[in-house]
């Protein structure tokens, strides 16, 4: 899916992106930017879009913890908190 | 005739051959156990056999209390002892002094390098097919004992890291362990984006549902990509032959697995540096623009076009300004400088070189397919302009 397409229609909300997908997305954008080829609306969106998405991935980075959960039973007790 | 041996002289005639014959003193013996009889005086017999024969062993109470592993029937081992010959049955066979479980050889040793080489065959070991750990998995699975060391191990290598773990239970070890590691592989399908399957060291025995088949056809089959980490670093058992990375250790799987936050955090700023930078260059490319063209050209309608744009470029740098990142506001400082750099900048000299600009309604006209035949547009020189009207759209001179 080419930028333009990402940029105008429907996106998710920053917040609602895993790590991966941020990341997968944000070097998509990086790489239409610097190929030139948007109009001023779109680059700026674009870019706005970057912005966003690069203070998903760092509040995902800073917010940390681990997370911990287990299929079948209980987390042992040492594991549960 | 010569004289007569009687049974027991002729049986010490042996005996005194084979005990002066150091070459069967302190030696090791290696087989697979048989008819092991655990005596109640405490003394262990059993046979020492491989595929073509057999000796007799016994292990007296003494040294069978030093023993670290239950001798049982199918065990390989490696035994150590005298060869002697025991008059009253006339009858060789081994004193044991000391025995161990041989890992090395044996028939399931030769069990297992057929199973090898049928799963190599079938392509289940291909290079070509492992598959790299995910950089940042947002879920990472954990196909491991619930309470073992190599659990923890992993978790506290893995520590706080961005995603989820998700812990598949399984025993590891027992004759039910090849089915539940399987299926708590295949549980994660779907929710995992790399998974870990291991347990920390023990036996040759302990270690051996990871040398299974089912085991080796769960880890094939699994879509995300599996580490395998089992026992220490010397042991390799068929689940790392199959697995897409093979740890020495659990606690070198989760080291693996684990995200380099450090080196994100640079690729983040990269990028963002690399945003502004392109974005700085693409506007200042059609600050430029419109900047020489708007002092070049008198018409109303550019002037109105040049406005425009000028009016847009305004309002992307407040709304740049008004970015909560410093960055942006070294940004916007640039493009104020950007910006006066462009009033000394004008196409003129190009245009009296003999170029000309062909602009229409929507703009500068960058190719001829921008242009429908028919359609009114201006060609701005040096001096002047010209209203012309496009005829044909032609591909280049070649």
């Amino acid at each position: 899916m080419g930028l333009k397409d990402t940029v105008l229609t429907d996106l998710n909300a920053p917040e609602d992106l895993s790590l991966e997908a941020s990341l997968a997305e944000l070097e998509g954008i990086v790489r239409s930017l610097e190929e030139g080829e948007l109009t001023l609306e779109e680059s700026l969106k674009a870019f706005e879009r970057g912005v966003s998405l690069i203070r998903r991935c760092n509040s995902l980075l800073d917010g940390a913890e681990q997370r911990i959960e287990i299929l079948v039973g209980e987390l042992p007790e040492d594991l549960a908190r | 005739m010569n004289r007569a041996f009687t049974v027991t002289e002729l049986n010490q005639r042996i005996r005194d051959r084979l005990t002066g014959d150091l070459r069967l003193c302190d030696l090791w013996a290696r087989g697979e156990l048989s008819n092991v009889v655990n005596h109640r005086s405490g003394h262990r017999y059993f046979t020492l056999k491989d595929g073509e024969s057999q000796i007799p062993c016994v292990l007296f109470r003494g040294n069978a209390s030093r023993l670290d592993f239950d001798l049982a029937d199918g065990q390989n081992v490696l035994v150590y002892g005298d060869v002697e010959f025991y008059r009253p049955q006339g009858r060789v066979q081994i004193l044991v002094k000391a025995a161990r479980l041989d890992v090395g050889l044996g028939e399931k040793h030769r069990e297992l390098e057929r199973l090898k080489e049928r799963l190599a065959a079938e392509g289940l070991f291909d290079a070509e097919r492992k598959r790299p750990i995910p950089a940042h998995p947002a879920c990472i699975g954990v196909v491991t004992s619930p309470d073992g060391a190599a659990l923890r191990d992993v978790l506290r290598v893995l520590g706080a890291c961005p995603g989820r773990i998700v812990i598949s239970p399984a025993v590891v070890q027992g004759d039910s362990a090849p089915a539940s590691i399987a299926s708590a592989i295949s549980a994660l399908q779907g929710i995992a984006d790399v998974i870990i399957v291991g347990r920390g060291g023990g036996s040759a025995e302990d270690l051996s549902p990871f040398n299974s088949e089912v085991v080796a056809r769960a880890i094939y089959q699994s879509a995300p990509p599996v580490v395998s980490a089992v026992g220490h670093e010397t042991d390799v058992t068929v689940a790392d032959f199959v697995a897409d990375h093979r740890a020495p250790t659990p606690s070198a799987a989760a080291e693996m697995v684990r995200p380099d936050l450090e080196r994100l955090r640079e690729a983040l700023e990269g990028a963002e540096a690399r945003m502004v930078r392109s974005l700085a260059a693409s506007l200042e490319r059609r600050r430029a623009r419109y900047l020489a063209l708007g002092r070049l050209l008198a018409g109303r309608r550019m002037m109105a076009i040049v406005s425009e744009e000028r009016q847009s470029l305004d309002r992307m740098t407040d709304r740049l300004v008004s970015a909560e990142d410093r960055r942006m506001e070294l940004f916007a400082g640039r493009l104020e400088v950007a910006a006066g750099k462009l009033d000394s900048l004008s196409p003129l000299s190009t245009l009296r070189r003999g170029y000309s600009i062909a602009l229409a309604d929507s703009g500068v006209i960058r190719r001829a397919s921008d242009l429908a035949p028919g359609e009114l547009f201006e060609l701005v020189f040096a001096e002047g302009r010209l209203l012309c009207r496009s005829v044909k759209v032609m591909a280049d001179r070649s």
